[in-house]
């Protein structure tokens, strides 16, 4: 069951003219995010879709990577940062788990970092935004 | 409400080119913001319905009134009160997003840091970059800001595990 805090903060992103949606995947609550645009090259294309798992206890406990659709090229090849991530099946589409986090010392802060500024977070590892390690 | 229409004219500030057209005096004001938008061909930010771009009225001697603030109001009462003309003008305002976002940027030169308080994001955990751009905005080093710029600001991230 999606927390509602999460949904209210769905209906404020698209209420503000992007998209994103709830999804609930056996009991796991996601956040579907079409089209997030990235650089191509090296992406093998201008946006791809990601799923950002959303914890019961959101947004007291933090958001953390997201799953990246596949397939996709980077480079021509796999991105040595991604190709190992776990594969998920959510509605009939495959997903491999992107390890990108917070950095130590300017972590998730419940009550100042929410759905939105994740999402932006995430789109900073498509453009190699800020990468500290 | 009176059943019938009103003439009105729309410029663009400070161009003095004015658009007329007539409305329903029972439209809103901000139906009157819309439709000159459309003939002056200029898009309103961040969307037409609900703008931070501003409406004045315009006296008699052509000088802007005040914004006006309710932009609900029916354009046909709104032209009969006392000291109000059929003439609008629309102020394009220098409107940035962050994120998904939109606010006025006070000035043509403005800091990434002032963006960011802008948008009441805390400089210290959040860094600044132009829409689609990998280059870091330095926090105190003015850049110019033009209306409709788009910036992301973002907790900077890291990889997980070891290669």
């Amino acid at each position: 069951m999606a927390p509602a805090l999460v949904i209210e903060h769905v209906a404020a992103l698209n209420g503000r003219g992007a998209r994103a949606e709830v999804w609930d995947e056996a009991g796991q609550c996601y956040v579907f995010v079409p089209g997030l645009a990235a650089p191509s090259p090296p992406w093998d294309r201008t946006s791809y879709d990601i799923l950002i798992a959303i914890p019961a206890a959101y947004d007291m406990a933090e958001l953390d990577a997201f799953y990246l659709s596949m397939p996709y090229t980077y480079n021509g090849g796999t991105h040595q940062r991604v190709e190992n991530g776990a594969v998920i099946a959510v509605r009939g589409r495959q997903w491999r788990l992107v390890s990108w986090h917070y950095l130590d010392g300017k972590r998730w802060r419940a009550g100042l970092d929410t759905l939105e500024t994740h999402i932006a977070h995430c789109r900073g590892f498509l453009l190699a935004r800020g990468v500290k390690g | 409400m009176k059943d019938h229409e009103v003439n009105v004219s729309v410029r663009v500030i400070p161009d003095n080119r004015p658009f007329p057209f007539h409305v329903p005096a029972v439209d809103s004001l901000l139906d009157v913001m819309q439709t000159g938008a459309q003939r002056a061909d200029v898009t309103l930010l961040p969307n037409a319905d609900a703008p931070l771009d501003l409406l004045h009225n315009i006296g008699k001697h052509q000088e802007p009134g005040p914004a006006i603030t309710d932009l609900g109001q029916a354009v046909g009462d709104y032209v009969d009160a006392d000291g109000h003309t059929n003439d609008f003008g629309i102020e394009l305002v220098r409107a940035i997003r962050v994120n998904t976002r939109w606010a006025i940027a006070p000035k043509d030169m403005t800091s990434p840091h002032e963006i960011l308080d802008l948008f009441q994001l805390n400089y210290q955990e959040y860094s600044l970059y132009r829409g689609n751009s990998a280059d870091l905005l330095p926090l105190d080093t003015p850049i110019a800001i033009s209306r409709g710029d788009a910036f992301e600001a973002q907790r900077d991230g890291k990889y997980g595990g070891i290669l």
